[in-house]
């Protein structure tokens, strides 16, 4: 095997230390992840952009750099896939809809210029349910993404396209969005590591807005260290972002191997009710028995809101994201249309750009959040469910005066099948029923992998913490990834692909 | 139904009075002048969340008694789904029970009037679609209802409480040309849309 080859199994840690060392280019880590992804990008549809010489020059420019003694990054070198919905200077961004085809933004995510600062490499746009509204991809205007795992299924969304690159091996990091659970239930299905951070930790200017009380960037990665490294540069106050916080960033890398010893893990047999498969229950509950043996206590919470979350969740993201999605008009970026007619006023302008540009779900979502927001609804629906919300959080703040993370299933099944819940809009939003709740408490919460099913698929622990406490999650992730032994399972598709 | 009707056709209308006038904010992280549009250039992208108060019609005669905020549901209607109603047993659970309000039903002409006020032409068969799905989702929303929440506050947004506020000074934007090199139509230094005014 060449260097070329084995460098698609390193780390995010492992790639930017070696890359730092001089013992690793990162043009031939770049070239390797950029050939992974040509080659498996048939069957998986995972990026709806490659940008192969944009990142084969970053790569080059890293290595110059090195070689000229300078010093790099902590993430020298890594190659890093981006969702859609994430704003990159000189790459489309289309968050997988129509309306926003063609469109190059002109400036950097905050996130991309931290990360760029830091020196990773970024190599391309990965798919998303369109506007990042879906569980299974399946919405994305440009087909769905398939499951590394088995490609009759779906890879999860919304941020599928990322983590179907991360599984694959595509990439070693990629940026996902999670509003309701869009980076923790891909991250579940395709056996990597996904973290929603708390709410406003990691800044979203240059996020295309979904719902904006809810919406958080997170990483990807093969590996916990990985992630909270990248979390770790990503984080931090933003003057761009007026929801973004300014307490400080904490060692999240660090807290990666730290004694799990005094640590107390809240289990809630809300998340474990009717509707749970067994092999995941199974799977989970073995996954925190690993954490008892490791030194932590496991005590029973109560959070007597849990099933309100859905509807909850589906009032107010959808509310939030019919004022957001409001400003694709056809007047500024994107899609301009005046229907069969070609011709028209500004009033049909709007309203052909915008059944032509925005798929099913957009529609359906939009049109539920004007319906709740409406003066009618709106204390019945909107207020209701802010209210509501307000109970799903007192829960946390009582059960986090108990136990220092609360661990459950990060999603009710395995990775289902494509087409299986296409038809059935609620029954699509019933499987992110134990990611809500903390989405919308904005808390910290992430998936890691704990076991495989018999049919072979992963299965993901999700972890919560208390506002801003990421690193014992990721000290209670690193721990449960040591243990799980899943950590270097690859998907066979990953392994077929040419050098 | 008379009274949701009112209410409706008084309601927020956010979507039809956004567009067009929202704000490049959340997208390309400025603001322009857009004389082309005649537009005000507001905070649509990321920031808190304002709803502005709801904007009531013109069918509301001068002599009417005045809106008493929003309409209600009518209290009597009573919790939809048992506060014990237990932990979610799936679709079929719900899907087996839509309950509406009386008077609330989810038809094709709320839908045609909520996709008015979103500036969203549907097709026929796309009415038909929404008015179906969004009623059973509705329903399965309306549990919240079993709820007591009289006394309890909003949440509108999760910990504002360590938000520095920046300096209010100038600082450089994008380039004007690279913005308009993103427009579907470009007239002199604006977004060129079709004349709206007489």
């Amino acid at each position: 095997m060449t260097a070329t080859t084995t460098s698609l199994a390193f780390s995010v840690c492992e790639i930017a230390d070696r890359v730092r060392r001089g013992e690793l280019l990162a043009e031939n880590v770049t070239a390797a992840a950029l050939a992974q992804s040509a080659a498996l990008n048939g069957p998986l549809n995972a990026y709806l952009h490659l940008a192969q010489e944009p990142a084969l020059a970053a790569a080059r420019a890293i290595d110059a750099r090195r070689a000229r003694g300078e010093p790099l990054g902590p993430l020298a070198g890594v190659p890093i896939a981006v969702k859609d919905a994430i704003c990159v200077r000189g790459m489309p961004a289309t968050a997988g809809s129509k309306i926003l085809e063609g469109y190059v933004p002109p400036y950097d995510a905050t996130v991309i210029a931290r990360l760029r600062a830091a020196d990773a490499v970024f190599i391309g746009k990965t798919n998303m349910d369109e506007f990042a509204m879906g569980s299974s991809n399946e919405n994305s205007a440009y087909g769905p993404v398939h499951n590394p795992w088995d490609t009759a299924r779906a890879p999860g969304g919304s941020s599928g396209g990322s983590a179907a690159a991360v599984a694959a091996r595509m990439a070693a990091c990629a940026l996902g969005s999670d509003t309701g659970g869009s980076i923790r239930q891909p991250a579940s299905f395709s056996g990597t590591v996904g973290i929603k951070p708390t709410y406003g930790r990691v800044p979203r200017y240059g996020l295309i807005a979904f719902a904006s009380s809810l919406d958080q960037i997170g990483p990807f990665t093969t590996d916990v260290r990985g992630s909270a490294r990248v979390l770790g540069v990503m984080a931090g106050h933003d003057p761009h972002d007026s929801t973004s916080l300014d307490a400080p960033v904490a060692d999240y890398e660090g807290a990666c191997g730290r004694s799990l010893r005094g640590l107390s893990v809240g289990v809630s047999e809300e998340y474990f009710g009717a509707g749970l498969d067994p092999e995941v229950a199974a799977s989970v509950r073995g996954a925190i028995a690993r954490l008892e043996a490791d030194g932590c206590r496991v005590k029973p919470v109560a959070l007597p809101h849990t099933h309100y979350a859905v509807g909850t969740y589906y009032v107010v993201a959808t509310a939030e994201a019919s004022s957001n999605l409001a400003r694709f008009d056809g007047v500024r970026y994107g899609l301009r249309s005046f229907g069969e007619s070609g011709a028209g006023d500004l009033r049909a302008m709007y309203g052909a750009t915008r059944d032509r540009g925005f798929g099913a779900e957009v529609k359906r979502r939009i049109l539920l959040g004007t319906f709740v927001l409406s003066s009618g609804y709106y204390d019945a629906y909107y207020l209701k469910a802010q209210k509501v919300r307000t109970l799903v959080r007192r829960d946390f703040e009582k059960a986090f005066q108990e136990v220092d993370v609360i661990c459950s299933p990060t999603a009710p099944t395995p990775a289902f099948r494509l087409g299986e819940k296409v038809d059935d809009p609620l029954a699509m939003y019933l499987n992110d029923v134990y990611t809500l709740p903390a989405s919308l408490a904005g808390i910290p919460a992430m998936s890691v992998p704990c076991g495989m099913s018999g049919a072979g698929l992963p299965i993901g622990l999700h972890i919560m913490a208390r506002p801003l406490d990421e690193t014992t999650m990721l000290a209670v992730a690193a721990a449960c990834e040591a243990t799980a032994g899943v950590r270097d399972r690859l998907p066979a598709i990953a392994t077929h692909a040419p050098a | 139904m008379a009274m949701n009707r009112r209410a409706l056709r008084s309601g927020w209308s956010a979507g039809a009075a956004a567009v067009g006038s929202a704000a490049l904010a959340g997208l390309a992280g400025l603001c322009l002048v857009l004389p082309m549009t005649g537009a005000a250039c507001g905070g649509g992208g990321y920031g808190r969340p304002t709803l502005p108060p709801p904007e009531y019609e013109e069918d509301i005669a001068p002599d009417a008694e005045p809106p008493e905020g929003p309409a209600r549901v009518p209290p009597d209607a009573g919790p939809l789904v048992p506060p014990d109603a237990g932990p979610l047993e799936g679709p079929a659970h719900v899907l087996g029970s839509p309950r509406l309000m009386p008077g609330q039903k989810i038809d094709r002409s709320v839908v045609l009037h909520v996709a008015k006020l979103a500036a969203l032409s549907l097709s026929d068969s796309e009415v038909d679609r929404f008015s179906a799905e969004l009623g059973r989702i509705v329903g399965y929303v309306e549990q919240l209802d079993g709820l007591d929440t009289r006394d309890v506050p909003p949440t509108a947004h999760v910990q504002l409480d360590r938000l520095p506020v920046r300096p209010d000074e100038p600082v450089p934007c994008l380039s004007r040309d690279e913005v308009l090199a993103q427009a579907p139509a470009v007239e002199g230094d604006g977004f060129a849309v079709p004349a709206f005014v007489e």
